[in-house]
């Protein structure tokens, strides 16, 4: 077995031409060694590995949702004239008074805050539109696609900040919440048949991450937890099966415990 | 930044969930004779614990004891034919935090204990937590709590109560409170 650091927190494991990641290995360790020592202290790293992942990788809560949704286009209407700014990410157009140029929301909400551009509403973000999604969002049972992938923090970015440039911009608040509220609704009961049913996959399409953001932690919690109700069960079951058929019990534990001769 | 991710609730064998969980006294009998475990039933005032003592033992100890062979076990009263049988007719309304403040966990240790009932708490165990998962699913959302008219320590606005609930849908509750309060704010923060 070679010990490779290929990146600083991922470690491989290799033998011949098989590699494990540091999970399959963990998985491998803590399912099949003997000894109590070195799977506690297995089961310690892996557990500081998960905190950290989990630390240092983006958590989807809404502000940081926010974030990314101000990545998205729209269209504004500067009130200065400006060459083309040069940013990482791309080039804001050149800029010319009067005429409408496609930002990011994030320039676009800056450049407003400061007065110096009015923003053109997204074409969807009108009252009719949002009403012929909301009727065809109630009439259909699975979810529609939605006019953009971050509706609602778009919605409630624009709103906050400009709402002089949406007309009836309450309106169009009401709406967009009514949407959202149906949305979540649908959701809620796919949850609940989900975990009726027991099945172990679903599909759903047009569900976006804010909605996703939502039903966490409490869904893949609740689910993690039902599985491993499910397969304890299972393995006590077994056991006491086999230890049934035998005169010696040859006694494994839950998950929790494996104790040493 | 809210740090919202939630780890999963499976107790480390060292942590103080466990050590809690496996609190519950099994009562159980001696095979053979245990030197030097007399004062286990002070009552008989020897040295030697004799075979075929009836006693009451915390499970962690039990475990040891029937894996060698040297005791036998019964499951205890709280688990037993009873209460199962009101656990299979309706688990919403049991209050499980009066049969063992760590339901799900310890029945998951009993059922490795070689006993009659064992495999009927092992069947039983995933069906009630799932029932009560589904009724309290809906609640999981709300922020505050619920105050109907009968229900006064109803806080976490879940329909069952908060005194019902056994530690590990408490923190299940707890986690999901924690994302549904930061959706809230963030709608709210206009």
């Amino acid at each position: 077995m070679k010990v490779k650091i290929v990146k600083t927190y991922s470690v491989q494991f290799r033998r011949g031409s098989e590699t494990f990641s540091f999970f399959d290995m963990t998985q491998i360790i803590l399912s099949t060694c003997r000894s109590k020592k070195f799977k506690s202290a297995v089961y310690e790293i892996w557990e500081c590995n998960v905190k950290l992942l989990l630390f240092l990788h983006a958590n989807m809560n809404p502000s940081e949702l926010e974030f990314l949704a101000e990545k998205e286009i729209v269209e504004i209407v500067p009130k200065f004239t400006l060459d083309t700014i040069c940013l990482m990410e791309g080039n804001l157009g050149p800029f010319r008074a009067g005429l409408p140029v496609r930002v990011p929301l994030w320039v676009a909400l800056d450049f407003r805050r400061r007065e110096r551009c009015t923003l053109v509403p997204p074409d969807w973000m009108n009252i009719q539109a949002l009403e012929a999604i909301k009727k065809e969002e109630k009439t259909n049972e699975l979810f529609t696609k939605m006019p953009n992938e971050h509706y609602m923090a778009v919605t409630v970015v624009i709103c906050r900040s400009c709402s002089q440039d949406i007309p009836d911009s309450d309106r169009v608040q009401v709406l967009v919440k009514d949407i959202w509220d149906n949305r979540i609704a649908k959701i809620r009961t796919a949850i609940d048949s989900f975990i009726k049913t027991g099945s172990s996959f679903a599909k759903v399409n047009n569900l976006t991450q804010m909605e996703i953001a939502n039903v966490r932690p409490f869904f893949p919690h609740a689910l993690e937890q039902i599985h491993r109700m499910r397969q304890n069960s299972q393995e006590a079951l077994i056991n006491l099966n086999n230890s049934k058929s035998q005169s010696q019990s040859d006694s494994m534990y839950p998950d929790s415990d494996r104790m040493t001769q | 930044m809210n740090f919202l991710a939630p780890i999963a609730y499976a107790p480390h064998p060292l942590s103080l969930e466990e050590i809690s969980a496996t609190q519950i006294k099994i009562p159980c009998r001696t095979m053979v004779e245990l030197k030097g475990f007399g004062y286990l039933d002070p009552s008989l005032g020897v040295t030697d614990l004799p075979a075929q003592t009836e006693l009451e033992l915390p499970l962690w100890t039990v475990r040891a004891l029937v894996k060698k062979g040297y005791a036998t076990v019964r499951v205890p009263h709280k688990y037993g034919g009873r209460y199962r049988d009101i656990l299979k007719a309706d688990p919403t309304v049991v209050d499980l935090n009066r049969i063992s403040p760590h339901f799900y966990q310890t029945g998951l240790h009993l059922a490795w204990l070689p006993t009659k009932d064992s495999e009927e708490i092992a069947e039983i165990l995933p069906e009630v937590f799932k029932e009560r998962l589904l009724k309290l699913s809906d609640s999981y959302g709300y922020v505050q709590g619920l105050r109907s008219a009968d229900e006064g320590g109803n806080d976490s606005g879940t329909v069952i109560k908060d005194s019902h609930l056994d530690t590990l849908e408490k923190s299940l509750l707890e986690s999901s409170k924690k994302g549904a309060q930061a959706m809230a704010m963030y709608f709210m923060r206009r």
